[in-house]
């Protein structure tokens, strides 16, 4: 192949910040032809972002090209003017970025943002301008474009806001389109929508696609060709198939085996029927919205279902589907409008001052996010103690022999015990919240999509850490996700939400392979990379 | 034992705590205010020490004497007491005054800030206390104080510690609101842990830098207030020197010793420029975001 055949040719690419003498990304090279989609697949701080970065010109501050070439279409990049990569970036190498939530100016109609873009690559005229707008927002998806170009961000969904994203970046009509996790903060039946429409509008133009993503999954789908990258090298390429089937190096191996996948699932453990830990009964939640024209919004509408002692029942759905709520009345955070919750077959709705202090050391929380769910002020045995000394559990031998014991379960080295929180990684701070919830001995662990903050590698040692320890210790867990293939890994039963209601129920198993309802259906489709990795 | 894969990714021991100091000497500004505010410190503490004669040490031979006047380095007012002296005196009143009003703000703000943001209905009595407060000058407050129990060093302090009061309230009511969404206050509600727990242990000690700093903005303020005060006649009375006092005398011999007007108003200005400085330095310092967080 001649070098004028590729649209982007990238060669032994080196980056370094600042005066440090280790290069962040070292020995990029790859190529893309016209018309071909290429996706980089690695974690955080694999060097990926820092790579695209460079590929727009655009590295922070003090990152600088230390060495190697990036040619589009055999103009060499490197080293080019700031008037140069005006010329380039947009019309020629588009990028469309990460979060829809902030990077539309709330305080600028939609269409305005478009036609922006439109100025910037010289056009002029305002009529052409006004067309093109709507011609954009009518191609990326959106309905009513004339009347919705004059709608502010805030009006707008994720998924719309993203389509908006998508047409900025198509109005310089370039040969590149750049999508830097473009859909990650998205529902998974969005997403689908969201990379299917991209997908068709990049062939139609034959442009070429570097996807970039952290998911193997969604990679797979969505392109010819995979790089992997880790500690700013690109250590494997190859066709999707190939890599995720047969992965040659040791990381993408380790990579695809932690990716969550849809199992059929293994044994479920037989249990005695008619145990119940957790039975919710016509549950309902209002919250009133001041200001709202409605008034109220029904977060949980109504809902009844029951978890089986012993196990881990999984609660799906999307945003605004009501499952944190939900959590939250079960913890006892919130107080529900109707309806009712058994722990254990007591009442919480109307439990005495007493009853409750007691049905909260029948259930503790593991959240989301690591970085705020543990106290920044205290050590870690503190916080890990904070429930013994809360319950009034133990003398203080016991405890401190309890928190190390503690430690020893979540694998935690005991030395951290002394540790901060700031000083932990976003695994090991995770880790602490599980050893928390279980230092009281409860009965049901809620886990509020207690993996999704997490990377792949992580996730799965989490995953992994939960169902041993939830079935060594014979507890029970709610597992709040809206990740379907985290459910078939670890939960034995699943509830399906969806605007405050119940949509299904049963065991994963059958859920998955024999969906009652379109809505799961719907779901169970848009899970990326099923085709090539479910077992 | 289900141990997963051996937790990797040690992080550097980056010890919060430790480095606040050194970042907050870290820029000349905050160099200048740590050193400024030490000196003040230092001076306040010492000062009778380093004083040549008593505050009260009448020379009538020496009345109105020029900067620099051998035995009075910085002359003499009006009954030819010393200004060094006084201003060294006056200066550790004015502090004083200044560090007990402010300390009085924080006692009494820091605790309703706390009850105000965490639970709502506290909030909407509290707040509406906030509103009186500040539709009241302190100055018709320190009047009042005055008229009753006669003008003191300490009634200043109370009237200008009551004014200050809304300032630490709303930002330790500002912190709390925030802190309640975060996840380990909640983990700690969902372990039944009582209130006192929750303020005392997870909220307060996570608002204390916001405090640290607010106190360094409301000092300087304070100092003012009670320059003012006692210019008015409402706070230290004399022959006991304090800045107002001396700013307050001055005026009416300006023409014939403009320095120690001059002297004593530089005096105002440098304590409260330094307490400003070291105030923003601190705020910086202490910001986690600013430090290399996560």
């Amino acid at each position: 192949m001649s070098t004028d055949e590729h649209v982007l040719e990238v060669t032994d690419l080196e980056i370094t910040y600042g005066r440090s003498a280790e290069p962040t990304v070292k020995g990029i090279s790859f190529v893309l032809a016209p018309g071909e989609k290429m996706a980089i697949v690695g974690g955080s701080g694999s060097g990926k972002s820092t790579t695209i970065a460079a590929l727009l010109g655009l590295l922070p501050g003090e990152g600088r090209i230390t060495g190697g070439s990036i040619r589009y279409r055999g103009q060499e990049l490197v080293g080019a003017t700031a008037a140069e990569w005006r010329q380039l970036r947009g019309r020629r190498i588009a990028l469309v970025p990460q979060d829809p939530m902030s990077n539309l100016n709330p305080t600028m109609r939609v269409g305005d943002h478009i036609a922006d873009a439109l100025r910037a690559y010289g056009q002029t005229d305002k009529q052409s301008i006004h067309d093109d707008v709507i011609r954009l927002m009518t191609e990326s998806g959106i309905p009513e474009a004339e009347r919705r170009a004059r709608q502010y961000p805030h009006e707008f969904s994720g998924g719309m806001r993203q389509r908006i994203l998508i047409a900025i970046a198509l109005a310089g009509d370039p040969d590149i389109v750049i999508a830097d996790e473009p859909t990650s903060a998205l529902d998974v039946t969005v997403q689908k929508q969201i990379l299917d429409h991209l997908e068709r509008l990049v062939e139609q133009r034959g442009m070429s696609l570097l996807f970039v993503t952290h998911d193997l999954g969604v990679a797979a789908d969505r392109t010819d060709g995979i790089a992997v990258m880790h500690e700013g090298e690109l250590v494997e390429r190859g066709l999707p198939g190939e890599v995720l089937r047969h992965p040659e190096h040791p990381y993408t191996r380790e990579l695809v085996d932690a990716s969550p996948v849809l199992t059929n699932l293994s044994s479920t453990p037989p249990v005695a029927e008619s145990e119940y830990v957790l039975e919710v009964k016509d549950l309902t939640k209002v919250f009133r919205m001041r200001g709202s024209a409605r008034g109220e919004v029904r977060a949980v509408d109504g809902i009844s279902f029951r978890a089986r002692r012993g196990v881990t029942t999984a609660i799906i759905g999307e945003s605004g589907s009501g499952k944190s709520t939900l959590a939250s009345i079960v913890l006892g955070l919130e107080t529900s409008t109707s309806g009712d919750v058994l722990l254990d077959g007591r009442s919480v709705t109307d439990a005495s001052r007493r009853e409750m202090k007691q049905l909260r050391r029948f259930t503790q929380p593991v959240f989301q996010d690591p970085y705020s769910s543990l106290n920044p002020m205290w050590t870690v045995e503190q916080i890990i103690r904070e429930p013994l000394d809360v319950f009034g559990i133990g003398d203080r031998g016991e405890r401190r022999e309890r928190v190390r014991t503690l430690l020893e379960q979540v694998a935690l080295p005991a030395h951290l015990a002394h540790a901060h929180p700031s000083q932990l990684s976003g695994g090991q701070r995770q880790r602490v919240a599980i050893a928390r919830a279980l230092s009281s001995s409860p009965q049901l662990l809620v886990c509020d999509e207690a993996v999704s903050a997490l990377d792949v590698l992580v996730q799965d040692q989490i995953l992994t850490l939960i169902g041993g320890l939830t079935r060594e210790l014979g507890i029970s867990c709610l597992f709040i996700t809206h990740d379907l293939a985290v459910v078939s890994e670890l939960a034995e039963d699943v509830v399906v939400m969806r605007s405050g209601s119940v949509v299904e129920t049963g065991p994963v198993r059958d859920v998955i392979t024999n969906p009652q309802h379109d809505y799961t259906r719907g779901l169970i489709e848009s899970v990326p990379g099923r085709e090539f990795m479910s077992v | 034992m289900t141990t997963t894969a051996t937790v990797t990714e040690p992080r550097t021991a980056v010890r919060r705590r430790s480095g606040v100091l050194t970042r907050l000497v870290s820029t000349p500004a905050g160099l200048a205010g740590t050193v400024l505010v030490v000196l003040v410190l230092v001076a306040a503490a010492v000062g009778p020490l380093l004083a040549p004669y008593s505050f009260a040490e009448t020379n009538f031979s020496y009345p109105y004497q020029q900067l620099f006047t051998q035995g009075f380095w910085l002359g003499t007012d009006d009954l030819g007491r010393d200004v060094l002296s006084r201003l060294l005196y006056g200066l550790r009143a004015s502090l004083l005054v200044g560090l007990l009003a402010v300390g009085l703000a924080v006692a009494v703000g820091t605790p309703l800030g706390l009850l105000a943001g965490y639970w709502r209905p506290a909030d909407m009595v509290i707040s509406r206390f906030v509103d009186v407060t500040l539709a009241f000058p302190f100055l018709i407050l320190a009047v009042g104080l005055a008229a009753i129990s006669g003008a003191s060093l300490s009634n200043a302090a109370i009237a200008l510690g009551i004014g200050f009061i809304p300032n630490v309230l709303r930002v330790v009511r500002g912190e709390t609101m925030r802190l309640k969404q975060e996840s380990f206050v909640k983990a700690a509600v969902a372990t039944d842990a009582p209130l006192w727990r929750i303020l005392g242990r997870h909220i307060l000690p996570n608002t204390l830098s916001a405090i640290i700093v607010q106190a360094t903005v409301i000092l300087p303020a304070a100092i003012i207030g009670e320059s003012m005060l006692s210019f008015l006649g409402l706070g230290i009375q004399p022959p006991n020197p304090s800045l107002g006092i001396m700013l307050s005398d001055a005026q009416q011999y300006i023409y014939r010793a403009p320095s120690v007007a001059v002297l004593t108003g530089l005096t105002i200005i440098i304590m409260c420029f330094a307490f400003n400085l070291f105030g923003d330095a601190l705020r910086d310092a202490l910001d986690p975001n600013s430090s290399k967080g996560h």
